[in-house]
């Protein structure tokens, strides 16, 4: 099947890294108290308005330069002063994005990964950090996402999407940027850094082998930039293909306010399944879109992985679709953050499995797995109960099965499971 | 005593006997007891004249007459003198016995002057001796305080004597007529009738010589009218004992009792000879009397019972005893001796009573009355609850309830009512006892569930062990009758049929500490067993609680549903 996976700002907000709106909050308070122009910002970002505001207009003011000395008319103060601005926020949104741990993107991503195994997989985001790519580099995975391997040497180059995806392989379309892109000088060609770190304003890194500078991470595009600074038309252009291209497309964690993710959605909703996931309905969709009100941690955690392995991933969606918000987990990362810290108290584990139980969630086969040998045998029993709603029980009762003569507590309850499994069988 | 310097007589009242007599058990308490001294007295004349003629054969008229409200007694009897009339009739409380030291006279019949006055304002005698003057002398109840009897002119007679009572009014006319049967069950050479039709008045013996049983009669008892109760249908003894008649020449004196001695009725006719009535006529004189009716009753019993017995099984099988219901049975069964002469009749008792309900089978939920026959039939053991469901433990009442829900036969023996046949010894406890002994042979055995209840409960399938261990503690289903949890050796049996039972379990799970779980669920109900069990494990110590992972308890939730 080919599968398109969107993911808004909602995708990264359990991960660490703030949504637009929240973003702006933080950054109107970052630039209080650092006293960066707070009054300015305040002006160009008024409380309604989110950071991508603010970002646009300072875009527009500081391209304004060049024509404003050319009229004559000596702006430098302003054209500095939104400039100072423009890289204060572009070092915070970098700041914010890298706040991402691999660990935690391995939670949230790991499931939907090891699917790319079994779908073409395309997966598109506006988001900046590098959440799919670490989860990605965590579990061995090569994402093709428009820039060559790394290979041994820090930085890789541009090279296209030309060609469609294949399965095993992990597509990504980063629409907006990403924190490890930046623009090498003086070609303007994008170039990836295997450790990025923020560049921001005036500031450059210098990178002989490279034979230039790189300047300011690519992220933060104005509409205008999208539309002509390179890669981003073809990154639009990739998106576009594979929306039309899509058996299945799904739109997570997005509030659908970027017109041309918007326009995907309502174009393609009539011509193949489309399923929108996120906390509140929207009233404005087409009727054959299918909402899903979940959190795009559980979403993507659970409830995909499980759709894609079920004999008609259509009807397991559709029966996510008739759920309401209530039966969603909120803080789903932090539970599993708590279940695989084998610091954690075993009962504070054994809470968790039995929440996520409660829940329905499908957990991880690896996950799963790995609980099920965990070295604490209540963790290990209690682990049974998620079984019945994996992907695929059989393999890990095997697992389970193995470990049945170490405990007879730990047996019972197994051979329980297995009457249960062969009764619902 | 009095002399013709007396003549005609007043009545002379013997204070000191009538003292002695007055002061007995009863006094004449009914006017009818007129007609029954009149009887008594003829049949002391008709046999005094035999003394003397034993070819006479004497009569005795009794005649009602309606218009005038009169009762006529007449007697070819030895009729008296004046001297007689006076000693007799005038000298109240004396006795013709003490007088002329004759044991074939009826006794102290003088008190019997008194009962006269019971029903009537005066009467008239009219005697003759064949010998003397007839005589005709009308007494009057002003007589008692004091003045002679008139003299009359007496009418044509024979020898004997004829008493006429003019009775008071015709309530008490029609309480004489009504109770001559009771009086006269069966007198000899008695003819009774009332004018003015001449109808004939029959006596009241229904138990003749055809009817009761043939049974041998001691010297003291000149002839037994026993059979066994006839009125089965509704024949319901409060307290084991029979009542009999018992008649002096025919004439009825009393009813007399005897305890333990059940299912009897009829008549007896003590010997005239050795037992005389006593001066009231409600009962005979002496201690032996007693003795030699108990002596006798006791050794007709047996034979009684087994007749019993088999009118029993007759009404059974012609379907006059459906109503009859399994406890009436067994008050019935549980109190036939069976020791001694009664074995025999025991047995045949056993023997009609194999096909009665006489105990309760359950099935189901229900409780059916069963016989020995449908049990049978039965394979496997029967179990046998004890008799008295308040004195069912827990344990017993789960055990029964876990029994009958596996359709496994369970018998509920029943013992004699409180209010049946009081007094009756019985050789066994309950019927279920009766049965499984004397029957032992025929029956499938006998399992006591008062003894067994534990064993039996250890050994069910539990729905789901909720903790194993050292104290297990298992779900069962015991049925919404029986107690939510139940202590069975060392295991702990949560009943799910009761919502006090679900509730443990639920609390349990919710919880999730372990088996100290139980104790927190054992504050909440407060189940003694409960709290036996969650102490035992909490003293044990165990470190780590047996908490419950997720699929045990998704199992016991879904048993819980």
């Amino acid at each position: 099947m080919k599968l398109l996976v969107f993911v808004g700002a909602g995708g990264s907000a359990e991960l660490g890294v703030p949504a637009m709106a929240r973003m702006a909050d933080q950054f109107r308070r970052h630039v209080r108290e650092w006293n960066v122009a707070p009054e300015t910002v305040a002006e160009l970002m008024p409380e309604t308005a989110d950071i991508e505001d603010l970002i646009e207009k300072l875009d527009i003011l500081c391209s304004a330069a060049p024509t404003l000395t050319e009229l004559g008319m000596d702006n430098s103060a302003a054209i500095e002063h939104a400039k100072t601005i423009q890289g204060e926020v572009e070092w915070f949104v970098q700041h914010a994005c890298e706040r991402v741990t691999p660990e935690r993107a391995l939670l949230q991503w790991c499931a939907v990964l090891r699917e790319v195994r079994n779908h073409e997989m395309v997966l598109a985001t506006t988001n900046y950090d590098r959440a799919i790519e670490l989860a990605a580099n965590r579990m061995g995975l090569e994402v093709r996402d428009g820039f060559s391997a790394f290979g041994a040497g820090e930085m890789a180059s541009w090279v296209g999407l030309d060609r469609g995806s294949t399965e095993g392989e992990v597509v990504l379309l980063k629409l907006h940027g990403s924190t490890d892109w930046y623009q090498l000088e003086p070609s303007r060609e994008p170039v990836k850094l295997r450790h990025p770190m923020p560049l921001f304003g005036g500031a450059r890194l210098d990178v002989p082998s490279a034979g230039g500078v790189l300047s300011a991470a690519l992220i933060l595009p104005s509409r205008e930039k999208r539309v002509s600074h390179h890669p981003y038309p073809r990154l639009s252009q990739a998106f576009l293909n594979a929306v039309d291209a899509a058996d299945l497309a799904i739109f997570v964690g997005t509030s659908l306010r970027d017109p041309h993710i918007r326009q995907a959605v309502l174009d393609g909703a009539h011509r193949r399944p489309t399923v929108v996931v996120n906390r509140t309905r929207s009233e404005d969709l087409p009727a054959e879109a299918i909402q899903i009100m979940q959190s795009a941690s559980r979403f993507l955690a659970s409830t995909l992985p499980h759709a894609l392995r079920a004999a008609d991933p259509m009807e397991s969606l559709k029966g996510e679709a008739r759920g309401g918000w209530e039966r969603s987990a909120d803080g789903l990362l932090d539970l599993l953050g708590v279940l695989v810290d084998s610091s954690a108290a075993v009962r504070e584990r054994c809470e968790v499995i039995e929440t996520l139980y409660e829940l329905g969630i499908s957990l991880d086969a690896q996950l799963l797995e790995d609980l099920i040998k965990d070295a604490d045998l209540t963790v290990a029993r209690f682990a049974l109960g998620l079984i019945p709603a994996a992907v695929d029980p059989v393999s890990i009762l095997r697992t389970a099965q193995s470990r049945s003569d170490q405990d007879s507590e730990y047996r019972s309850e197994l051979e329980l499971l297995e009457e249960l499994l062969v009764r619902d069988r | 005593m009095g002399s013709e310097a007396t003549w005609p007589p007043a009545f002379s009242l013997d204070q000191e006997r009538i003292l002695e007599l007055l002061t007995g058990d009863r006094f004449y308490t009914d006017p009818s007891a007129a007609l029954r001294e009149a009887i008594l007295n003829a049949l002391d004349a008709l046999h005094r004249r035999t003394l003397s003629d034993p070819s006479h054969s004497g009569e005795i008229v009794v005649t009602f007459d309606r218009e005038v409200l009169s009762l006529t007694v007449a007697d070819t009897g030895d009729g008296m003198d004046p001297g007689a009339v006076t000693s007799l009739f005038a000298r109240v409380g004396a006795s013709a016995a003490s007088l002329r030291g004759d044991d074939g006279a009826i006794g102290e019949f003088g008190i019997g002057v008194i009962s006269y006055f019971m029903a009537a304002d005066s009467f008239l005698v009219e005697t003759w001796n064949g010998i003397s003057e007839p005589l005709a002398l009308r007494f009057r109840k002003e007589m008692i305080a004091g003045g002679p009897a008139e003299v009359v002119e007496p009418g044509p007679m024979t020898q004997g004597t004829t008493l006429r009572l003019d009775i008071r009014d015709r309530d008490t006319y029609q309480l004489l007529l009504e109770k001559f049967p009771y009086w006269c069950r069966r007198v000899e050479s008695l003819v009774a009738f009332e004018s003015p039709e001449q109808r004939v008045l029959t006596q009241g013996e229904t138990l003749g010589r055809d009817n009761a049983l043939a049974l041998q009669t001691p010297p003291s008892i000149e002839e037994a009218c026993l059979r066994a109760v006839t009125d089965l249908p509704s024949w319901e003894p409060p307290r084991a004992e029979s009542t009999v008649g018992i008649l002096y020449r025919g004439v009825y004196v009393q009813d007399y009792s005897v305890e333990k001695l059940w299912g009897i009725e009829g008549t007896l006719h003590v010997d005239p000879k050795r037992f005389k009535p006593r001066l009231n006529r409600e009962g005979f004189v002496g201690v032996d009397f007693s003795q030699a009716v108990d002596d006798y009753l006791a050794s007709v019993h047996p034979a009684i019972l087994e007749d019993l017995a088999r009118a029993l099984g007759e009404e059974l099988d012609a379907g006059h005893l459906d109503r009859w219901s399994a406890q009436k049975w067994a008050n019935l069964w549980l109190s036939v001796p069976r020791s001694g002469r009664y074995a025999p009749v025991a047995e045949v008792w056993d023997n009609v009573f194999r096909r009665v309900p006489a105990f309760e089978v359950a099935k189901g939920d229900r409780w059916l009355a069963s016989s020995v026959q449908s049990l049978i039939d039965l394979d496997g053991p029967i179990y046998v609850l004890p008799p008295r469901e308040d004195k069912h433990g827990d344990l017993v009442k789960s055990a029964a309830r876990l029994l009958r829900a596996r359709g496994l036969p369970v018998l509920k023996g029943l013992a004699r009512q409180s209010g049946a046949l009081k007094g009756a010894p019985t050789a066994f406890p309950t019927t279920a006892d009766l049965i499984s002994e004397r029957f032992a042979s025929e029956l499938p055995p006998f399992i006591s569930i008062a003894s067994t209840a534990e064993q039996i409960l250890t050994e069910l399938d539990a729905l789901h062990l909720l903790y194993g261990g050292e104290h297990p503690v298992a779900l069962v289903q015991l049925g919404t009758d029986s107690p939510p949890v139940v202590r069975a050796g060392p295991k702990l049996l949560i009943n799910v049929d009761t919502d006090a039972g679900k509730a443990i379990v639920e609390r349990t799970i919710e919880v999730n500490r372990g088996r100290s779980g139980l104790i927190e669920a054992a504050a909440e109900h407060a189940i003694p067993s409960l709290q036996q069990v969650a102490k035992a494990v909490h003293d044990a110590g165990k470190s780590d609680p047996e908490v419950l992972g997720l699929v045990k308890r998704h199992v016991l939730r879904n048993i819980l549903q």
